[in-house]
């Protein structure tokens, strides 16, 4: 430290003690501008799109298996949704269930953007289409869901790696009332 | 075509029009399986009522058939009989076959908040021209019960009270009122929830407590309000109004200093 800037702390730290600082208008630096993660909404939902057709690829894989190597799912959900997703494989090994089929879904619409951490969540409604799935029972039983449609509100948010990689954080069927 | 079909189908339950529904979280295996409840809550009555609805997957099985040969006749016609099962799809169903419809499973529980009780300074008198202080005691009440095997739990909390006195004055209140000794006062002094009575006579004071209610389901903790508020009696009290010079005291002043009046 120069002479010239201790002889300005001295003078401060002077003032301090003194009470003599002067109320000067606080000047609040703007906060430097943040590049959102994705340009406009249409590229958060088709984000939010990929991610889940790569959750329902990832899950009836496993439901294909009967829950067996459920662990494959945590490359396509956040890590607080992971044991959501391992429960509900294991309830499906438990009834000794296996579905056949691919998941389909449409109509995905966004619902709102926030920051989450380390990066944004993405909220969507989209309908979950099980109109191709049958669910198999150990003795060859086949039963399908019903109704074979559901309005899902689902919620992804950024792979820590990779804000523009988003993984399934969150899945709720809709009120049974709206239409899908 | 002597052959049997038996159907089971669960009739639908619908859920009475008004009442707030969520679904819980659930995962797409979860809801393929029928493992997805939708829970909805709503005051009826003098409760909460909160149901479950849960679809089940339909089923069908079978298994190839066997028959008997038919006889021709004459001119080529012939009839046969067969028995056994066939593998069809649920919409597809034909002979000796046995589907499951897809089953709705529906459930409710009831739960009712306990009163509040409303007390009164004096206890069971008043003073023409003073003031009577009324107050009431109610809490926060949580209730749980099993809701399609899970727990569903309601939260009552006391929010407005309503005083009717008896002399054709009412008052409603956000606070429950308290002892004068609670609040810092003497005797017959206002309060938010005091009264004066201008005539000699006997009153019956009622109030009624509203309760807000929430509700939650399974393993979720997020309170999910229930639209409306739950009125709740509380009990009823009579009570005489006099001149102060013909009230009576169980003490004289000399003996109780800090009696009515002294």
């Amino acid at each position: 430290m120069g002479f010239r800037m201790r002889a300005v702390a001295l003078t401060a730290v002077a003032l301090l003690l003194a009470g003599c600082v002067p109320n000067e208008p606080t000047v609040t630096a703007r906060p430097p501008a943040v590049d959102p993660v994705f340009a406009s909404d249409e590229e958060a939902l088709a984000a939010a799109v990929e991610a889940y057709e790569r959750y329902l690829a990832v899950a009836d894989e496993v439901r294909a298996d009967g829950g067996a190597d459920a662990d494959r799912i945590s490359s396509v959900v956040t890590t607080n949704q992971l044991p959501d997703e391992l429960e509900s494989f294991e309830r499906l090994r438990e009834l000794g269930l296996i579905t056949r089929g691919l998941s389909m879904f449409d109509s995905a619409e966004l619902q709102s953007m926030a920051p989450a951490k380390g990066g944004i969540a993405v909220t969507i409604y989209a309908c979950y289409d099980a109109s191709g799935i049958e669910v198999v029972d150990s003795v060859g039983s086949v039963s399908r869901p019903n109704p074979t449609r559901q309005l899902f509100e689902l919620t992804f948010e950024s792979d820590l790696t990779n804000e523009k990689h988003l993984l399934l954080a969150r899945s709720a069927p809709w009120d049974q009332s709206q239409p899908c | 075509m002597g052959s049997v079909t038996t159907l089971l189908i669960a009739a639908l339950v619908a859920f009475p029009s008004g009442l707030a529904g969520v679904a819980p979280d659930c995962t797409s295996t979860d809801w393929l399986i029928g493992e997805c409840p939708y829970i909805s809550a709503g005051i009826e009555g003098d409760g909460v009522v909160v149901r479950g609805e849960q679809n089940s997957p339909g089923n069908s099985s079978g298994g190839s058939g066997t028959g008997t040969p038919g006889t021709n006749s004459v001119n080529g016609q012939g009839t046969g009989s067969g028995t056994g099962t066939t593998t069809c799809g649920f919409a597809v169903c034909r002979d000796n076959y046995t589907a499951t419809a897809p089953v709705t499973l529906a459930d409710l529980v009831n739960f009712r908040p306990t009163p509040g009780t409303d007390s009164m300074q004096p206890n069971g008198w008043m003073v023409v021209g003073l003031h009577t202080n009324f107050y009431a005691q109610a809490s926060v009440q949580v209730q749980s019960g099993q809701l399609l095997g899970q727990a569903a739990t309601v939260r009552f909390t006391p929010v407005r009270y309503h005083w009717t006195y008896g002399d054709g004055s009412a008052r409603s209140t956000a606070t429950p009122g308290a002892t004068w000794q609670a609040q810092g006062l003497g005797e017959f002094e206002p309060t938010a929830t005091s009264h004066s009575y201008r005539s000699p006579g006997t009153y019956v004071i009622d109030l009624t407590i509203d309760f807000a209610a929430e509700y939650h389901y399974g393993a979720s903790t997020q309170w999910v309000p229930i639209a409306g508020v739950l009125p709740v009696p509380a009990n009823r009290l009579v009570a005489v109004a006099g001149h102060a010079k013909t009230v009576l005291v169980e003490h004289h002043c000399a003996a109780n200093p800090s009696g009515p009046g002294c």
